[in-house]
């Protein structure tokens, strides 16, 4: 019997007033869109902790209705929109909307919670009125409708991110430093660990191609990405965190090779549920990293700590077993469900040179594993190695902390084409070490005196060669001659993967076995290989993001018996292709830009010990930051700098329902509408310009609101009254805050505040035995239904009420001292108490003059929408209504009645 | 029977401490399970085609699934039944989630008390049967009751949305207290010409039937057709009405039930009603000495008032005005405890007052006494703390609001219930202010409480509103869950009627046995639970249901 075509009307404001105008129109078969300027319903109301005079829980009472928004057919709730421009035409009105992008598919989002842990953007919660932290990516509360995600993205982020790029296991590089910038010391150790196993060894001995890739060494220097990663490392003991309860499958995995990608995939695999047996031949677990790197680069409790921390997730390490001479490889694969071969390449190319063989000439590779393994090693005074890599270096820092006094390093190339780190060629140099550049060995001689004499060639550099580096000829006649007590020989390394050969798995000529990139498979199944067995030896960052890789892809196959890349691989760049390392580069434009923005700040040296201490022995010769100077350089990252979202992609990585989207746009559209109810609601005036009361000087001077925050369950502190992590007993209320106060340029009265107070004072009653509670007040206005019968039992339960408003609030010696004359008994009374709230009054919401403005909306002296007492939500424009506290203050039930009542002359409105 | 267990992950809020595996194994072996899964989300749109495919391909007829509380997804999930043309009510939700995995953090425990929770829906579901959700039809009507400001506001918009409407006054003239106010602060209006207004746009309407001097004597019925009986001037009247709003406003409080104020003894005290009608013929000197008390009937525990009467303080501020306006030179003083100038534009009122120059004295009053020369009032001023004793020409006592004195007879025909105060008592103060517990009527205006004229035009048109929503379609549909009678069992006792707050059971005189009217009943099972021959089950809840369901909750099953 319907008689009415079906009209629509548009909401502005999704608090209490809205909710019952929407439900109302709604149900008289009205089409509603609901627009929410922010990211949830619910306005002030579901924000407090409790309704006087009932008690009532705020959101039991609310979230019903705010469901009831979110399921009835006949609203669309907008959230994050509001109008942008307003046309009456004719009898209706055409709205320009603006969707503001939440940067999540609202579609796809299910608020499962996962990304906000991840996020690395701390920020005030304004639903706690800041009183508490949110995160960049949040729901406000749980109960929020739409119970979906933002982003707060505020801008984009200066830098192109690069270095996440670099990164072959695509460390959250920016939320890492974002975490370090402010303070957040253990988070950003625990991000890191998300992809990253061996913080303490990356943090110290990582190729950094983030650095290499780093914006902000397009404006100044690179960030010191890697030294920020020890410093966090160094921060968190692993001994301390807990290891996650993990559901087990019951399936096996052997890994062959307890090297940083051995040891990342049983750890991964571990996580997944999977029984991990690493086989070592070695002494001790952790490969090239233990053998490799000497102490003074890499202490060996940094290698021990993330061991362990693997070993607790159950992954078992069997040392001083050599697959291929204690146990073969068939025996393996046959009791394992599936296996990983990562033994590394630890075996010493050879030069081809004669004397290679004589006694004190070194293959740098073994040197290093001897001395490491605590062999006795010598070297004598004089000390050449032959190379350019880091082993070779690694080889002549060594030899001189083992007592030589010459250390020289020949290399046949020059100085740029050195494939070790220039940081590590810069500390060598500084510590004493010569380079002979240019130079190639020929022959070592044994010389009658015990002294090794080796010849060596002069060398120029012709066209590049294979390798795209110049090739080195040699120039005839310039052979001289070098006297020596050892050489070490450190020209690069081959796996040793003899052992394989038995199941026929597939091995190229330089004894690296051949695998697909995607899955690490090899030709046999169940067997899968990585690390430097593949790549022939790389950086250990490489091995782990192999590691990674490879977890995935055994899991899989086992799971499902598939070895099939993921989609997600495919789009992935290989881990060991460094081309494509290097990111964007800024246009000279854009770095004057930045430059002019944000200025030169350099980067910041790490503390060493000093030159002439650190070569006497193996102590780790950089120390690190100090707390300030991590954090100062932290601060230095250009994608830090930025308000809100940094899109670092944690939360798109942890979103498994792919919901999250940084390139949304904002949307603009037009629609059309029968009528328009305004409830925009209110703010809370600010009382930091009321010196005497000290808000925002004095700790412990909050409002009212924010109390309400600090007493809810979903509030910052879980619903404990706490302040600074302390219960507070003494108890000051100052009523009439911006309110009743021309000075404020407020002289009306806010209605509410007394009896917000007055719940205050019985919820403080309720639940902090023995609390002291005091009132100023100059009325008290419990008007309403039950207010009256309130306010007594408030007093009469030993609430202090003291007429008089306090002159001013200083720091007593235990808490505030609060000045105030008792105008019933006319004393001056100096009150000590530990926190003082300030009832503060109702102000027009930010943002009703600009609504106002494009609706040509009468407003009040104070900014309030004009209405009068017979007609209560007519506007001075037909057809727009106004409710709730938009028009002034209200309580809740006359929100509600005025709600009913706007949606009563809607209708009557669009039925005329 | 072939029952669907489908367990829901909830990302990490359920998986996190409760072993959901687990779970779904362990039910997989139960007789009459059909399919025990669990599922990540199964509220997402892969989780419910996961259902439908399992009700289509496995012929499912129970749908148990476990996750978030029932209240949320509620409707969704009954959806997801019947586009599988399974009927909605042969679902089942079990709250693993609040109930259990966001309580504690014990895992094995948890899982234990998820088991047993899921364990209860099964052998609840297990008694389940199809139901219906039933539509009746309504009579797009509605009776008004009182003809004030807030009964001629809810008129005038249902009668302007086409409805039918019966507006009853009990006096001959519409038009309530307003009518005789002559300047409606802050309006500034004439009382009169308001109320006129309002009339005016009732008169020559169709659908509207006012009865004046008219009263009620019969309400039967239920939500959608209330048979009611008006006795009229002409006799009396049977009408039916889909709704009702009950707007009968106030009584002034009566001074007399205060002797110490002398009310009634002298006519220099009046009431601030009394000065409203009659502030232009007082016979006061030149420079009059005039009092005004507030708080007369209000914030009285004594007798019985204990409310704050909300519009008093205003009226109080409106004579002090009117004298310090009319006589320059007149001594105005206000007795107060609290100055309670709330309304919006009300504290400036308060501020512009004391300007004029009417002085507030926060006060108790004492006592009043009768001299020749004049009213002497003697009391306390509690800001000074000091008594005193003044004489004044005149003392205007500034009276609140009392219930309205047919809310008892209202009340028992209605079968509405009164609060402590003897207002009408609405079925939320918060978000329901103007519902009564039954549906379909309403109470507006200051007959639920001290209400000022915008406040009562408020609750007058925002009950209408909703009234117009519950009635406009001629239809409405109510929840299957409704009782039912064994006629059989039925002995006639007729407690079931005592106990039911909803009217919805009827005696039958002839074969001695009560049946459920559909329509009426809330489905709140106090009848189920009152009757002692068991013959009344609530449908969805009956009684073997829920014994089995605790059974498996205390494993005794």
């Amino acid at each position: 019997m319907g008689n009415f075509q079906v009209k629509n009307v548009l909401v502005v404001g999704g608090g209490i007033a809205g909710i019952t105008a929407a439900l109302e129109l709604a149900s008289c078969g009205v089409s509603v869109t609901m627009l929410e300027e922010g990211p949830s319903i619910g306005g002030r109301m579901i924000q407090l902790d409790k309704t006087f005079p009932t008690l009532d829980c705020s959101t039991c009472t609310l979230s019903p209705k705010m469901v009831e928004v979110a399921l009835n057919h006949n609203i669309e709730l907008l959230s994050w929109a509001k109008p942008m421009a307003v046309k009456k035409a004719g009898q209706r009105f055409q709205v320009t909307i603006l969707k503001k992008s939440r940067y999540v598919d609202i579609k796809k989002c299910n608020a499962c919670g996962s990304c906000f842990p991840g996020c690395p953007v701390v920020m005030k919660s304004e639903f706690n009125m800041g009183t508490g932290p949110r995160k960049a990516i949040y729901i406000p509360f749980p109960q929020a409708i739409p119970n979906k995600a933002s982003i707060d993205k505020c801008e984009d982020r200066p830098c192109k991110a690069a270095c996440v790029d670099a990164c072959p296991i695509h460390t959250n590089v920016l939320g890492y430093l974002k975490h370090i910038s402010e303070g957040r010391f253990a988070d950003a150790y625990m991000l890191i660990r998300e992809v990253n196993p061996f913080p303490s060894v990356c943090g110290r001995v990582c190729d950094a191609p983030c650095e290499e890739a780093c914006s902000r060494g397009e404006l100044d220097d690179p960030m010191a990405i890697r030294e920020l990663k020890r410093f966090a490392a160094d921060q968190v003991d692993p001994a301390t965190l807990e290891v996650p309860d993990i559901q087990q499958t019951g399936k096996k995995v052997a890994v062959i090779g307890a090297g940083p990608s051995g040891l990342t995939a049983a750890y991964e695999l571990a996580l997944r549920g999977h029984a991990v047996t690493v086989f070592e031949a070695l002494a001790e677990a952790g490969g090239m990293m233990r053998y490799g790197i000497p102490a003074y680069r890499l202490p060996r409790e940094a290698i021990n700590r993330d061991i362990a921390y693997i070993q607790r997730h159950g992954v078992e390490i069997k040392t001083e077993v050599r697959v291929g001479q204690d146990i073969t490889l068939a025996e393996i694969t046959k009791s394992h469900d599936a296996t990983y071969i990562a033994v590394g390449a630890h075996m010493g190319l050879s030069l081809g040179m004669e004397g290679e063989e004589l006694p004190g000439v070194h293959d740098g590779i073994t040197f290093l594993r001897k001395m490491n393994a605590g062999e006795p090693v010598q070297v004598g005074k004089k000390v050449a190695v032959i190379g350019g890599g880091n082993t070779a270096v690694d080889c002549a820092q060594v030899a001189r902390r083992l007592g030589a006094e010459t250390v020289t390093i020949v290399y046949r190339r020059t100085l740029s084409e050195m494939p070790a780190s220039h940081e590590e060629v810069e500390t060598a140099l500084k510590e004493g070490t010569v380079i002979q550049f240019l130079t190639a060995p020929v022959r070592v001689t044994a010389k009658s005196d015990g002294f090794l004499s080796m010849v060596c060639q002069k060398m120029e550099l012709g066209k590049p060669d294979l390798s795209g580096r110049a090739r080195p000829i040699p120039i005839k006649g310039s052979e001289f001659t070098m006297d020596v007590d050892a050489v070490i020989s450190a020209v690069g390394q081959v796996p040793d993967t003899r052992f394989v050969t038995e199941l026929g798995v597939e091995v190229i000529k330089t004894g690296t076995i051949q695998v697909d990139p995607a899955t690490l498979a090899t030709n046999v199944q169940g067997i899968f290989a990585g690390g430097d067995v593949v790549t022939e030896p790389a950086y250990i960052i490489d091995a782990i993001a192999a590691g990674r890789r490879v977890a995935g892809s055994i899991d899989l196959f086992l799971r499902s018996k598939m070895v099939v890349s993921e989609k997600t691989w495919q789009k992935d760049r290989m881990f060991w292709s460094k081309k494509e390392r290097t990111g964007e580069k800024f246009t000279h434009d854009e770095v004057k830009v930045l430059k002019e923005k944000y200025g030169e700040e350099r980067r910041l040296k790490p503390q060493e010990e000093p030159l002439e201490e650190r070569t006497k022995d193996f102590r780790e010769v950089v120390t690190g930051y100090t707390e300030s100077q991590a954090r100062s350089e932290a601060s230095r990252c250009l994608a830090g700098k930025i308000e809100g979202c940094i899109q670092c992609g944690e939360c798109e990585r942890r979103c498994d329902v792919k919901a999250v989207d940084y390139n949304m746009k904002d949307e603009i559209v037009d629609m059309e509408f029968d009528s328009i109810v305004l409830a925009p609601g209110f703010d809370l005036y600010d009382p930091t310009e009321k010196r005497e009361f000290g808000y925002g000087t004095l700790d412990g001077v909050i409002t009212g609101i924010e109390f309400e925050r600090i007493c809810s369950v979903t509030g910052p502190t879980g619903g404990d009254i706490l302040l600074k992590g302390k219960v507070p007993k003494r108890f000051y209320f100052i009523q009439c805050v911006g309110s009743r106060d021309r000075q404020s340029g407020a002289r009306f009265c806010s209605r509410v505040c007394c009896m917000y107070t007055a719940k205050h004072a019985s919820i403080v009653k309720d639940r902090i035995k023995g609390a002291e509670i005091y009132i100023s007040y100059i009325d008290v206005r419990a008007y309403g239904k039950g207010y009256e019968e309130f306010y007594k039992s408030t007093q009469e339960s030993g609430t202090f009420y003291i007429r008089g408003i306090p002159g001013e609030i200083t720091k007593g010696e235990n808490g505030l001292l609060v000045r105030v004359e008792d105008m019933l008994s006319g004393e001056m009374r100096d009150i000590e108490v530990d926190v003082v709230i300030l009832a503060t009054g109702v102000r027009p919401r930010k943002g009703t003059e600009e609504l106002c403005n494009i609706m040509s909306i009468e407003r009040d002296e104070y900014g309030f929408i004009r209405a009068d007492s017979i007609t209560p939500s007519r506007t001075n424009v037909d057809g727009i209504f106004v409710c709730g506290m938009a028009s002034g203050p209200k309580d809740i039930p006359d929100t509600v009645a005025s709600g009913g009542e706007a949606a009563a002359s809607c209708m009557e409105y669009i039925n005329q | 029977m072939k029952t669907g267990i489908f367990i829901c992950h909830c990302g990490h809020n359920i998986k996190h401490t409760v072993n959901v595996k687990k779970l779904s194994e362990y039910f997989k072996k139960y007789p009459n399970v059909t399919v025990s899964q669990d599922y990540v989300f199964v509220c997402s749109e892969p989780g419910q085609d996961m259902i439908r495919e399992s009700i289509e391909k496995k012929g499912l007829d129970r749908v148990i699934i476990a996750s978030c509380t029932p209240s949320l997804h509620g409707e969704m999930f009954k959806d997801v039944l019947k586009k599988s043309n399974l009927n909605p009510f042969l679902l089942r939700r079990v709250s693993i989630r609040e109930h259990c995995s966001w309580v504690g953090d014990d895992v094995e425990k948890n899982t234990e008390k998820a088991k047993r929770l899921i364990l209860a829906g099964l052998y609840s579901a297990a008694h389940y049967v199809p139901l219906e959700e039933k539509r009746v039809d309504v009579t797009r009507s509605a009776l008004i009751i009182g003809g004030g400001v807030s009964g001629l506001s809810a008129a005038a918009f249902l009668s302007k949305m086409g409805m039918q409407v019966y507006l009853v006054e009990k006096e001959p003239e519409l038009g309530g207290h307003v009518r005789t106010l002559k300047n409606i602060w802050p309006a500034g209006k004439d009382g009169k010409s308001i109320i006129d207004e309002m009339i005016e746009e009732l008169t020559g309407r169709e659908n509207v039937e006012i009865f004046t001097s008219t009263t009620i004597s019969g309400f039967e019925g239920f939500f959608g057709n209330y048979e009611v009986t008006l006795d009229t001037p002409e006799g009396e009247k049977k009408l039916t009405a889909g709704g009702v709003i009950i707007a009968i406003g106030f009584s002034p409080f009566d001074p007399r039930i205060k002797p110490e104020l002398q009310y009634g003894k002298d006519d220099r005290i009046i009431t601030t009603l009394e000065f409203e009608h009659n502030a232009d013929t007082l016979q006061l000197p030149e420079k009059p000495r005039v009092a005004i008390l507030h708080c007369v009937g209000s914030r009285d525990e004594q007798i019985g008032k204990p409310y704050c009467s909300r519009v008093c303080c205003i009226n109080a501020l409106r004579v002090g005005e009117a004298m310090k306006d009319k006589y320059k030179d007149s001594y105005v003083e206000s007795f107060y405890m609290d100055v309670r100038a709330h309304p919006r534009g009300g504290e400036e009122y308060f501020e512009d007052t004391q300007e004029k120059g009417v002085l507030f004295t926060r006060a108790n009053v004492a006592e009043i006494n009768l001299s020749p020369t004049g009213i002497v009032i003697r009391g306390e001023d509690t800001l000074f703390g000091e008594t005193f004793e003044r004489e004044f020409d005149l003392v205007v006592l500034s009276i609140g609001m009392s219930p309205p004195v047919d809310n008892k007879l209202i009340a028992s025909l209605l079968k509405i219930t009164l609060d402590k105060d003897k207002f009408f008592m609405e079925a939320h103060i918060k978000l329901r202010p103007f519902d009564t517990a039954v549906k379909g009527i309403f109470i507006a205006g200051s007959c639920s409480g001290p209400k000022d004229v915008e406040e009562s035009i408020n609750h007058g048109r925002a009950s209408a509103v909703k009234l117009f929503g519950f009635l406009n379609l001629g239809y409405a549909y109510v929840d299957p869950f409704i009782s039912y009678v064994d006629p059989k069992r039925c002995s006639g006792c007729r407690m079931c009627e005592q106990a039911c707050v909803a009217k919805a059971i009827k005696y039958d005189e002839e074969k001695r046995v009560v049946h459920v009217e559909e329509a009426a009943c809330m489905g709140c099972g106090l009848c189920n639970a009152t009757c002692p021959s068991s013959a009344i089950s609530l449908k969805g809840y009956i009684d073997c249901m829920i014994d089995d369901e605790i059974g498996a909750l205390l494993e005794a099953i």
